[in-house]
């Protein structure tokens, strides 16, 4: 008996393998994935497009540039120039920056690209959108944000990390500083994250960062509100949606990735251990996947649900800190300042060097004189007589 | 005038940078690779495009461990069936399945067109009645550019049991057939 089939069976059975219509070109949307996933985890990816030398030298050069000019501005200057030590008389910007630091370990930076997002019940600002609120005649006058621009937008699956800074006036600091800080549902897992009270009378400062249930920040902003004089007051938040959603996806491929090896791995138990041995590897290597995107996820998950609240708190006859300079004239200004300091510098030092040669070496300069003397002498007594 | 690449060349370009060697590769194959899938997924369209996609994933990620020693060709489409197989078990049976339009039905009048629609029918549903191990083989044995080689090393089988798999295969298609014929 043949196993050629009749001439319309196998026409029949190869059009039930048969691709009709348009390729959708899937490789590209591969592509995309594990250049994606690649850029993620920085491991070296064989898939980029060779780079022109002149054209690296170029980046570089242009890099240094702007690094140079970046170095240069006053603000990050004088950030860079802060040490930590000075958080005891921080200003409220320096303040923010380093609980903020602190709040997650991974630096502003970090916060910046994951958010400090919650999930708002009524309306969220949009990404990386903020509101200043002016309070008391300190107060920076500012937009409220939320429930303007984004509320038409859907929230039940968004994924929202929200910020707040609220900065009290109030004559009791030390009162209000142990009032915000009960204000928390331990019950609903809030916390304290961070909280440092310093310096006596106009000096005194506090500083909380309250990591709050999401949905519980409007009612925790308002009751702060209601223990002194705000100041100025700041909400942020970024929609993280869209990384959330992008990281799921990643986790279930690897999911499926390592389930199949696995498969493999039960089918292939005679196979050469050299090949199990690969097999083991690539399941290690998927699992270590799953475990940063797991971490990944979870990381997000806590800073979508407890928005952090950074609150200030001065005494009400404090006085206001100075505004930031910022401008081209303040630029030249510090730039003019420190070129004359660092020359005054320069001199002083030259001669507190010039002293310290002729003090410290003292005792060589008469043994100088003396020798120059006892050489004189002997050429005056062995100079033959005119 | 310069030489075609072979399947083998136009992988090792793409692994030193070259996405247009990629291309090419999937110029080649994605079609072929699409109507395989399409087949062994019972014509859901969906499932095979999401085979194929994995199918290129794994070329691009584990590609510098293809070590050569069998043909690019049968490499990719083991990785295809395999797609597939794994598809076939996550996704529970039962979905909606989406036959594909019967190219030739067209070109005839309408009582060809049906006419070959309805044999088309009859023998995607003979083949889905067939159990995994032979639907695969037959499937594969006659998708165009295939040989029976090229089958039998796809699955990693001896050339001897594929053809009398391939014979199991179409004995017991032709009697569902008949089977079929019978009581329409």
């Amino acid at each position: 008996m043949s196993d050629a089939p009749t001439a319309p069976l196998e026409q029949q059975l190869a059009e039930l393998t048969a691709w009709h219509g348009p390729v959708p070109g899937l490789w590209r949307r591969a592509l995309k994935t594990t250049e994606s996933q690649r850029a993620g985890s920085r491991s070296p990816s064989m898939l980029r497009q060779p780079v022109p030398g002149w054209l690296v030298g170029a980046l570089a050069v242009a890099a240094l540039i702007i690094v140079a000019v970046m170095a240069n501005l006053p603000s990050l200057s004088r950030a860079r120039e802060s040490p930590p030590s000075r958080a005891v008389r921080r200003t409220p910007a320096s303040a923010l920056e380093t609980s903020l630091q602190e709040a997650t370990g991974d630096g502003l930076r970090d916060l910046a690209s994951l958010g400090y997002v919650s999930s708002p019940p009524g309306g969220t600002p949009g990404g990386g959108g903020g509101a200043v609120r002016g309070g008391g005649k300190g107060g920076r006058v500012s937009t409220p944000a939320q429930g303007t621009a984004t509320v038409s937008e859907p929230t039940a699956e968004r994924q929202v990390i929200r910020k707040a800074t609220i900065e009290l006036k109030a004559k009791d600091v030390q009162a209000v500083f142990l009032k915000a800080s009960q204000l928390l549902s331990e019950a609903r897992g809030e916390y304290v994250q961070d909280s440092s009270l310093t310096g006596e009378g106009v000096h005194t400062e506090a500083s909380l960062t309250l990591r709050v249930a999401a949905d519980r920040l409007p009612e925790v902003l308002n009751e702060l509100r209601q223990l002194a004089e705000v100041r100025s007051e700041k909400i942020t938040g970024e929609d993280v949606t869209g990384q959330v959603v992008d990281l799921e996806a990643r986790l279930r491929n690897e999911q499926r990735v390592e389930a199949e090896l696995l498969t493999l791995l039960e089918t292939r138990k005679n196979s050469p251990l050299k090949e199990i041995l690969e097999l083991r590897s690539s399941i290690s290597g998927v699992r270590q996947a799953i475990e940063q995107l797991t971490a990944q996820r979870d990381r997000f998950g806590r800073l979508v649900s407890l928005a952090t609240v950074l609150v200030i708190i001065r005494p009400a006859d404090a006085p206001a800190p100075p505004p930031p300079k910022t401008g081209l004239w303040s630029h030249f200004g510090d730039t003019f300042q420190r070129a004359w300091e660092n020359g005054t510098l320069f001199l002083v030092n030259t001669l507190a060097g010039l002293v310290s040669v002729l003090i410290g070496g003292l005792v060589w300069w008469v043994l100088l004189v003396v020798a120059i003397l006892i050489v004189r002498a002997y050429r005056r007594r062995t100079r033959p007589s005119a | 005038m310069t030489a075609e690449k072979t399947d083998e060349q136009l992988l090792s370009d793409f692994l030193t940078g070259e996405r247009a060697a990629l291309a090419e590769l999937a110029l080649r194959y994605e079609p072929r690779l699409l109507g395989l899938a399409l087949g062994l997924l019972a014509g859901q369209r969906d499932l095979a495009c999401d085979a194929i996609q994995e199918t290129w994933l794994r070329v691009i990620r584990f590609g510098n461990q293809f070590a050569g020693r069998s043909s690019f060709k049968t490499w990719v489409y083991r990785i295809a069936v395999n797609q597939c197989r794994s598809l076939q078990t996550l996704r529970a049976a039962g979905e909606t399945t989406d036959p594909p339009p019967a190219k030739h039905a067209t070109d005839a009048g309408p009582a060809r067109a049906a006419e070959a629609a309805d044999q088309n029918h009859a023998v995607r549903q003979a083949v889905e009645r067939l159990d995994a191990d032979k639907r695969l083989v037959i499937l594969l044995c006659y998708h165009t550019g295939m040989t029976h080689e090229q089958a039998a090393e796809i699955l990693e089988l001896p050339l001897g049991t594929l053809k009398s798999r391939l014979h199991a295969a179409l004995t017991e298609l032709r009697a569902a057939l008949s089977a079929a014929e019978a009581t329409s």
